[in-house]
């Protein structure tokens, strides 16, 4: 079963994403930041990182400037999805690594599992990852 | 010829013409003269030659010829001849009673000397002449008489003469010597004219022809000095006509430069009488204003012949406050400086009118400081635009606010907005079948949507506040009461076991006058912030009465949550930044808007905010207000500021 780490402070946002993966076939782990994310790295290993921007104590561009976020950004997609539409929050975080956007504006769940499937399924591999 | 010799020539012919005249005159007499004494002569030859012998001497020894040449003498009235013993040997008697002769006693002592004899009747007088020789070794002696009145008859016949003589020369030589004066001095005549005429000023005079004698050098030399008066003359006529050319030059360029200085003027005039500022020339001699340009009667307010020129007469009409900073700088002008002074001019009808006025020194030719020049300038305008600059700031500041709001509007209502909208979809989906994940889900959505109502709301009363625009309404209410709505609203989001709400009200009938809903807003944001943070401990609000010469209402929001870190509380004032464009450490959960809106209650009711904090410390919100306003404190709402001490640096601990 493939793993997505979802990291929000707002649980109102990460609590619906994490059911519709769940029923969609994913493990879901979460975590309210930068900091408690990479906390949950030390020991797991997700196959994807759904990753907010602004956010308390860690932020994810923070985040993603960490060794480890460079690390597990080289190996793992990462999908940052934020409210901020500055263009230049969006290019920084292409620059660390993130493989996709969504905007929370303009955010829906089904493009969001299409967006997860997308970048959880290898070349050739079905494409229903839990079945 | 020269005068001289022609002088020397009339003397010598006069001089001829009565040798002449002499010598006829004489010669007739003389030849009578001649033959009486060659008669006398031969007598007396005889007669001395027979005393000779008788006398013993020999023929010839006594001066026979000189007795006759004496003889012939017509002054001559007798003579004899003594011997050594003074005997008479021979007279002149024998030739006739022509004298007597004096006895040898009555000879005179002195052998030589003359001796006056008068005659015994007194009559006639003689002068006898002694003469001693000495002849054949015998001495003798030879008497000579003569008469006195016959000598002084022949000086008087000889004075005579000559006195005619000379009359008669006179009466020759004067037409003479008159014509030949006038004939040597013609030229000196014509001269003299000659020069009366140059003295009038006429220099072309005709000279008398040169003579060959000391006129002809004077006339000469008068030509001369009449050529070089000529040449003088030609030259200082052409320095005159120089002169007055330079002259002529020198007054069209006076009558032009006059021009110039007028139009100059009347630019000067023009300029100053049309510009808006207050020109003025102060004069350092007399110590008043020369000129005051028109713009002062519109800048002052009253006419420019009322000021006469008085610097203290200006000064009176200068602001109390201000008299100290125009007294300097008038007195800086006066000492030939530069000043400048800021100043309101109090117009007659009360209005008052700020003036910034600038004088410097103005020079003379030779570079002294000779007054000192100014121009006044109105500042109503200026202050107009710094209103309308400080009001474009202020919109500016509001154009920055509202991206500002937009911002959290972006941040703290899509995000919500988002997790609904994916609740909703999750839920439409129907891929939720159990019961209990949908009531979950339903009541996230349900606090989610309630709190986005909220925030719109806080937003809605923040701009409200900052607009200044709020609608108050005063009235005299219980601290008390307030305070238990307030904690009693607040009591459900914590929990009791682990944080304990506490109110105090001292004392606990105090009351103040202000808006009633408006302070429970207050202390419901102060204490739902408080709830909101601390997770253990306690929140503590602490109303009392603080009496200052006014009445004041200190109320007290004390938590033991995490505080808030130093650049987080440095955004407190800042309405609607608190997470503007902040994201990662500094960005904090909540929009602001609560403290935003405590700030605009508390300036309403005359009061401020003074938050402190420090991490680990806890926070307390302290509230100022005002306990006896009739309205609503004037406010913009802008100025007003949140106070904010770092615990960390006051030192305080809770």
């Amino acid at each position: 079963m493939k793993s997505v780490l979802v990291v929000d402070d707002c649980e109102v946002f990460r609590r619906p994403i994490e059911m519709a993966l769940r029923a969609a076939g994913y493990r879901t782990i979460s975590a309210g930041n930068g900091q408690e994310a990479l906390d949950i790295l030390a020991t797991e290993q997700p196959d994807l990182i759904l990753l907010d921007v602004a956010m308390p104590v860690m932020d994810g561009l923070a985040f993603l400037r960490t060794p480890v976020g460079q690390t597990v950004a080289a190996r793992t997609p990462v999908i940052v999805i934020t409210a901020l539409s500055e263009q230049e929050l969006i290019s920084d975080a292409c620059r660390l690594g993130a493989r996709e956007r969504l905007l929370k504006s303009r955010f829906s769940l089904r493009e969001l599992l299409e967006c997860v499937r997308k970048h959880t399924t290898r070349p050739g591999e079905p494409s229903r990852a839990a079945s | 010829m020269s005068i001289l010799w022609k002088t020397y020539l009339v003397a010598l012919s006069g001089m001829l013409t009565g040798i002449g005249i002499l010598t006829v005159t004489l010669s007739g007499q003389e030849s009578r003269h001649l033959v009486e004494q060659l008669r006398t002569e031969q007598r007396l030859r005889a007669t001395i030659a027979a005393a000779q012998v008788e006398a013993g001497y020999h023929e010839q020894v006594w001066p026979f010829e000189m007795l006759v040449m004496l003889s012939r003498q017509s002054e001559c009235v007798g003579w004899k001849v003594a011997d050594g013993a003074g005997h008479t040997v021979l007279s002149s008697d024998p030739l006739g009673p022509r004298g007597r002769t004096a006895p040898s006693s009555a000879l005179p002592a002195s052998p030589y000397g003359p001796v006056l004899v008068h005659s015994d009747d007194g009559t006639t007088e003689t002068w006898v002449v002694p003469m001693r020789m000495r002849t054949e070794g015998r001495p003798w002696t030879f008497h000579l008489s003569y008469r006195g009145d016959e000598i002084r008859r022949h000086v008087r016949q000889l004075v005579w003469d000559n006195a005619i003589y000379a009359a008669l020369l006179a009466a020759f030589l004067m037409p003479l010597s008159l014509a030949f004066t006038r004939r040597a001095i013609a030229p000196l005549a014509k001269l003299a004219a000659a020069a009366d005429e140059i003295g009038a000023g006429n220099l072309n005079v005709a000279l008398p022809p040169p003579r060959r004698d000391e006129t002809g050098h004077l006339v000469r030399a008068f030509d001369a000095m009449l050529r070089g008066i000529r040449e003088r003359d030609q030259t200082i006529q052409r320095q005159i006509q120089a002169l007055e050319i330079l002259n002529d030059e020198l007054e069209a360029r006076v009558l032009q430069r006059t021009e110039e200085l007028h139009k100059s003027e009347q630019r000067f005039r023009r300029l100053a009488e049309n510009v808006g500022e207050v020109l003025w020339v102060l004069d350092r001699q007399t110590g008043r204003f020369e000129y005051v340009s028109p713009a002062f009667e519109r800048v002052w307010g009253r006419e420019r012949r009322e000021h006469g020129g008085d610097p203290a007469w200006l000064l009176a009409t200068v602001h109390e406050e201000d008299r100290d900073v125009f007294r300097a700088a008038a007195e800086r002008w006066l000492e030939g400086g530069k000043a400048e002074a800021e100043y309101r001019v109090v117009r007659p009808d009360g209005s008052v009118c700020w003036v910034w006025d600038r004088g410097f020194p103005i020079c003379d030719a030779a570079g002294q400081v000779c007054g000192v020049a100014g121009i006044a300038v109105d500042l109503t305008l200026r202050r107009e635009a710094e209103r309308l600059d400080r009001e474009r700031t202020h919109l500016q500041q509001a154009v920055r606010s509202m991206e500002q709001v937009l911002g959290v509007v972006a941040h703290e209502l899509r995000t919500p907005l988002a997790g609904v909208r994916a609740i909703s979809e999750l839920l439409l989906s129907g891929e939720i079948r159990e019961s209990a994940d949908c009531h979950t889900l339903l009541k996230s959505m349900n606090e989610e949507v309630v709190r986005m109502a909220e925030t719109i709301s806080s937003l809605l009363e923040a701009a409200r506040l900052n607009s200044g625009r709020a609608r108050w309404s005063f009235s005299v209410f219980p601290l008390a009461r307030v305070c238990q709505e307030a904690t009693r609203s607040v009591a459900p989001t914590t929990d009791p076991a682990r944080v304990r709400l506490v109110c105090r009200v001292e004392p606990g009938d105090l009351t103040m006058r202000g808006d009633e809903n408006a302070v429970r807003r207050l202390l419901t944001n102060l204490l739902g912030n408080a709830a909101r943070f601390t997770a253990d401990g306690y929140i503590e609000v602490r109303v009392r009465s603080r009496l200052t010469p006014e009445k004041w209402v200190e109320i007290r929001v004390c938590d033991t949550g995490p505080g808030i870190p130093p650049e987080t509380l440095k955004r407190l004032g800042e309405p609607f930044a608190l997470n503007a464009g902040v994201v990662g450490p500094g960005h904090v959960r909540g929009t602001g808007l609560g403290l935003a809106i405590c700030k605009g209650i508390a300036a309403a009711h005359g009061g401020r905010l003074v938050v402190e904090s420090a991490p680990g410390c806890g926070t307390t919100v302290t509230v100022l207000l005002r306990a006896d306003l009739p309205g609503p404190a004037e406010t913009d709402g802008r100025s007003d500021r949140i106070e904010v001490v770092s615990s960390a640096t006051s030192g305080e601990q809770r």
